[in-house]
């Protein structure tokens, strides 16, 4: 079903429909066909994105960590930098040093990872994000909020874990059964919107890269399209550069909230 | 090129714009490329960056450790060279005062002595003077008693022997002169 | 289409197609209107906090990224709701 064409056939072809397909899965004619109990596992082009994604987050940690100065430079240098920046300004600022050191990789992981994938899609010729689909975004949200309550469960046991995270302490008894319910929905609303929010933005952005160069596909052959063209192209190299930032910032919300998520299941009732 | 393949895939019912359609391959490749990327890094890089992180921090704590000594020692020795330019300093100073009151010293040994020349010469002028005026007194005394011996002998028109006349006049300028010294 | 919904439209020009589009446009615009007004006074505040202590700004301006993150993040709900409803899902 096409965004503005609905379901009008008669109507002309809008190339908004053509580029809003870029932000869909869709396969490629020579690829295989894999599908393991009726799930289809064929590589679609957000599943190359993904695979993409992930050999170039190994591939450059390999390499700084592979080459180790003293000095450093180079892509060394950058991913220090960032880690670092992962360390201090994410982890440290949430968890103390003890939980810190144990879940700075995990977290660390999660933050490179959602930023290769939300980076590849802003490279020229590929033209799609895999964290532009909502169930990439709502697989990593689970998996995490999971990871983060089996944790807490682990820790503090079933009962004690879930008593002190729905029901705060210190908490007078009339007000008891109101809290309960409002912590049970700031629960569930915890994946929920971890996913919504990355995918969203990410969305938003393709989808404003799109819209403007529909723009230009619009007045085609028109008299306009010498006003149209140069201020589409500058609002195109505008919305990327907001993209590069985005897609920076939302990997270090996901990061940051993942983390207070799993400290929050560590010491619930806080 | 995608525009191409879209077109073709779109004949297909692939390709319409909907972020809800179901992907369930999707969640299987998301997961294993989460769990395959983390458990890559996690094991293989991590703990090497952390490792580098830690000697470089260490090194760098060495480095500033090193540096502290070196400032100390520097430290130590401006403050010996300080105290030795403060000591030269005041030895000069002492060397200036001494020589101010050496001076001082000379200066009042000649003033005093200049002093005591000026007033032996006043003494020695005042004595000469009073000498002076005791002789020109006695001149004055002799020549008074011949001139006023002949200006009696002329207002008397008497000759009169000189010797008595003369210490009758003596003893008149006695008597004048015992007056003049009661009265000064 | 069902005759009542000719009905309607033939009587009053409301489309159902028309009405979603109207809910989308409403949908994202008042998103847009909160967000930006959550972001004005998130830098307007963090501005002034830096302008009165400029020593504390590394620290405020990365709460502000952060804090503009989130706030950005309710427009494009409502971005959301209003691709559901152009799409007919609701």
């Amino acid at each position: 079903m096409a965004l503005f064409l609905a379901t009008e056939a008669v109507e002309k072809e809008s190339p908004f429909t053509e580029l809003t397909g870029h932000l869909t899965p869709h396969h490629y004619g020579w690829a295989p066909h894999w599908e393991i109990g009726g799930i289809d596992l064929s590589p679609t082009n957000a599943v190359v994105n993904i695979w993409l994604a992930s050999f170039l987050c190994l591939a450059i940690f390999w390499m700084a960590a592979k080459k180790r100065s003293l000095v450093p430079s180079g892509v060394q240098n950058v991913i220090e930098v960032m880690v670092d920046f992962v360390k201090v300004n994410i982890v440290y600022s949430v968890m103390n040093n003890k939980d810190g050191k144990k879940w700075f990789p995990f977290i660390a992981t999660v933050f490179f990872f959602i930023f290769f994938l939300n980076s590849v899609g802003l490279i020229p010729y590929i033209g799609f994000t895999a964290t532009a689909n909502i169930f990439v975004t709502a697989t990593l949200a689970i998996l995490v909020y999971v990871l983060a309550i089996t944790i807490g469960m682990a820790k503090n046991g079933v009962l004690k874990f879930w008593l002190k995270t729905l029901v705060p302490p210190g908490l007078p008894k009339v007000m008891v059964p109101l809290m309960f319910l409002i912590e049970i929905i700031s629960q569930l609303a915890r994946p929920l919107s971890l996913a919504v929010r990355l995918f969203a933005n990410m969305l938003a952005d393709h989808l404003m890269l799109l819209v403007f160069a529909g723009f230009i596909f619009l007045a085609a052959g028109t008299a306009v399209i010498y006003g149209i063209l140069p201020i589409s192209l500058l609002f195109m190299v505008i919305f990327t550069g907001f993209a590069l930032f985005v897609a920076f910032i939302q990997a270090v919300i996901f990061a940051f909230l993942t983390t207070i998520y799993i400290n929050d299941a560590l010491h619930p009732g806080h | 090129m995608h525009l191409v393949l879209l077109a073709t895939e779109a004949a297909e019912g692939e390709g319409g714009f909907n972020p809800f359609e179901p992907q369930w391959g999707l969640v299987v490749w998301t997961t294993v490329a989460f769990l395959v990327v983390l458990f890559l890094l996690s094991k293989k890089v991590f703990p090497k960056l952390q490792e580098g992180l830690a000697d470089r921090e260490r090194k760098i704590a060495d480095e500033i450790k090193a540096a502290e000594a070196t400032r100390n020692e520097a430290e130590k020795i401006l403050a010996d060279y300080k105290s030795r330019v403060a000591a030269a300093r005041e030895e000069t100073t002492q060397l200036v005062e001494e020589a101010r009151g050496q001076a001082e010293k000379v200066r009042q040994d000649l003033i005093s002595r200049a002093e005591g020349d000026a007033r032996l010469i006043v003494d020695k002028a005042r004595r000469q003077l009073a000498g002076e005026r005791e002789r020109i007194l006695n001149e004055l005394e002799s020549q008074l008693t011949v001139w006023s011996t002949t200006i009696a002998g002329q207002i008397v028109q008497r000759e009169l022997n000189a010797d008595s006349h003369r210490d009758l006049v003596d003893s008149f300028i006695a008597d004048i002169r015992k007056s003049e010294a009661a009265k000064s | 289409m069902s005759i009542t919904a000719l009905a309607q439209e033939a009587a009053t020009g409301m489309t159902d197609k028309g009405l979603q589009q109207l809910g989308a446009g409403l949908a994202i615009g008042l998103a847009a209107g909160g967000g930006a007004t959550g972001i004005g006074i998130l830098w307007s505040k963090g501005l002034e906090g830096i302008g009165r202590q400029p020593e504390a700004r590394s620290t405020l301006q990365g709460l502000m990224f952060v804090g503009f993150a989130l706030a950005e993040a309710q427009v494009l709900y409502g971005l959301i709701v209003a691709l559901l409803l152009l799409l007919g899902i609701f």
